[in-house]
C-alpha cells in the first residue's frame, strides 16, 4: 500500500474528494514532521508512538577499510506501535 | 526537548493548519489510523510518503527469561511493526539537531566535522551578519535612549505591534461541511412516513438515484438498504424495477440521529453484499458505518459474524 491508495481509501470513508482528502492529510503530515524535528513524540491512537532519540558520536568499524571511523552524533526516528495494534496486527499469521 | 504532542494538541494544530472541525479532524486521524492498519493486515507494507515505511515483521519464536523470576521461557511466534523512516524527514531531523549541537555541545565530540559543516553553511553565514547588524542596531538604539527623550523609544515598537495582529488565524469558526453536490430537488415533503416509490429507467444508478433524491450520492445506500429484497447487487439495477425512496428527517448536510442511524446501517449492508462478491473496497463501507455510528457493530453482529 502507498500514499497513493491510503488517500484513495480516506476519501472513500470519509466521504470526501480525493484532492480535499490529499491536502489536508499533506498538512496533518507537516504538522508530525515538525513535531519530530523539533524533538516531540507524537501519539496516534490506534496506531502508536512516533518519536527521535539522540545517538552520541561514537567510532565505528569500518571492515572495508580496516579501520575505526568517527560517526557524528544523531538523532534516530522510532515508532512504537499502540498495543491495540500490536494486537491486532497477530490474527492473520497465528501461532506456530 | 523532549516533549510530547498529546493527541488534543495534534488535533488542535490540524484544525488550525487545515480548516477543519477538530471532530473531523479527530475523524481524519482515525480512518489514517484504521487505514494504515488494514494495508498492514492486507499487504503487509504501508509506505507513506514524507512519513516512511510500516511494515510487518515476523519473529520465530525463541527462547527468552523472566526478568522478573529469571525462569526460562519461550517466546511466541509473533508479528512486529516495523518503521523504517523518510530519508528526507530523517534529513530534516538530524539537520535541526546538528545545528543545536553544534552551539550546544562543541567540546564533547572533536568538532571537526561539525565547524566545517558549520563554516561551510551557505545559510549560516549571511545568518551571522543578519544577527550582527542586529545587534549593532539594538547597542545603538539603546545608546540612543538614554541620551535623547524617551519619546523616542516610545514610537519605535509601535509599528511592531501594528504588524502583529494581522496574521491572526480567522477560519477556525468555520465549520466543515461535507461539499453538497447537488442543488438539493426537495427531499422532504413534511414527514409523510410513506415512502416515494419511483420506477427504475434505463440509466439510473443507485448512486445517482440517490443524489436526485437526496442530494448526496453517498446516502445511495440508503435506498439500496429499504430495497434490499429485490436488490441483489447493489451494482446493476434493471430497468422497471420498483424501488421505495424512505424519506429523511433532515437534509443531507444536516441530517437527524435517525437518520445518521439509517446511513450506518445502509453501509452495514453494503459491506456484506460487496464483502461477499469479493470487491476491493468493501471494507471502506463498514468503516464509514462505524464511524457514523459507534453501536452499528453491536446491531449487525449477527449478520457481520
Amino acid at each position: 500500500m502507498n500514499t497513493t491508495i491510503v488517500v484513495n481509501t480516506l476519501a472513500r470513508r470519509l466521504h470526501k474528494p480525493r484532492k480535499e482528502v490529499q491536502e489536508q492529510l499533506g498538512s496533518v503530515l507537516d504538522i508530525i514532521a515538525q513535531a519530530l524535528i523539533h524533538g516531540e513524540q507524537v501519539y496516534i491512537p490506534g496506531l502508536g508512538t512516533l518519536g527521535s532519540k539522540y545517538r552520541s558520536a561514537r567510532k565505528v568499524y569500518n571492515p572495508g577499510r580496516e579501520k575505526y571511523v568517527e560517526m557524528p552524533p544523531m538523532k534516530t526516528l522510532f515508532f512504537h506501535s499502540s498495543r491495540s495494534l500490536k494486537e491486532r496486527v497477530q490474527q492473520p499469521a497465528g501461532d506456530e | 526537548m523532549n516533549g510530547r504532542l498529546t493527541f488534543a494538541a495534534l488535533i488542535d494544530r490540524i484544525a488550525l493548519e487545515t480548516g477543519l472541525s477538530k471532530r473531523s479532524a479527530h475523524e481524519l486521524l482515525k480512518e489514517f489510523a484504521g487505514t494504515l492498519e488494514e494495508g498492514l493486515l492486507n499487504d503487509g507494507r504501508v509506505r507513506v510518503r514524507g512519513l516512511g515505511t510500516f511494515s510487518l515483521r515476523r519473529l520465530k519464536s525463541r527462547p527468552g527469561i523472566n526478568p522478573q523470576t529469571g525462569a526460562t521461557l519461550t517466546i511466541p511466534a509473533h508479528n512486529k511493526v516495523a518503521y523504517r523512516p523518510d530519508a528526507h524527514l530523517k534529513e530534516l531531523v538530524n539537520q535541526h539537531f546538528r545545528k543545536m549541537a553544534g552551539i550546544k555541545v562543541p567540546k564533547n565530540y572533536s568538532g571537526r566535522s561539525m565547524m566545517g559543516m558549520f563554516s561551510n553553511s551557505k545559510v549560516i553565514k549571511p545568518l551571522l551578519y543578519a544577527v550582527a547588524a542586529v545587534v549593532v542596531v539594538v547597542i545603538g538604539l539603546m545608546v540612543f535612549r538614554s541620551g535623547g527623550e524617551p519619546a523616542a523609544s516610545v514610537s519605535e515598537p509601535a509599528p511592531v505591534a501594528a504588524a502583529v495582529p494581522e496574521p491572526v488565524p480567522e477560519p477556525l469558526s468555520i465549520p466543515e461541511t461535507k461539499p453538497a453536490v447537488a442543488p438539493q430537488p426537495a427531499p422532504k415533503p413534511v414527514a409523510p412516513p410513506a415512502p416515494r416509490k419511483i420506477t427504475v429507467k434505463s440509466g439510473d444508478n443507485l448512486w445517482n438515484l440517490a443524489k436526485q433524491h437526496y442530494g448526496d450520492p453517498f446516502l445511495w445506500v440508503v435506498i439500496y438498504e429499504a430495497n434490499r429484497a429485490k436488490i441483489s447487487n447493489p451494482d446493476l439495477i434493471r430497468p422497471g424495477l420498483e424501488l421505495a425512496v424512505p424519506n429523511l428527517e433532515g437534509a443531507p448536510p444536516q441530517l437527524t440521529r435517525n437518520d445518521v442511524r439509517k446511513v450506518a446501517d445502509g453501509n452495514a449492508q453494503a459491506y456484506l453484499s460487496y464483502s461477499k462478491v469479493g470487491k476491493a473496497d468493501a471494507k471502506d463501507y463498514l468503516a464509514v458505518a462505524k464511524r457514523l455510528d459507534s453501536q452499528v457493530m453491536e446491531r449487525w453482529a449477527i449478520q457481520l459474524e
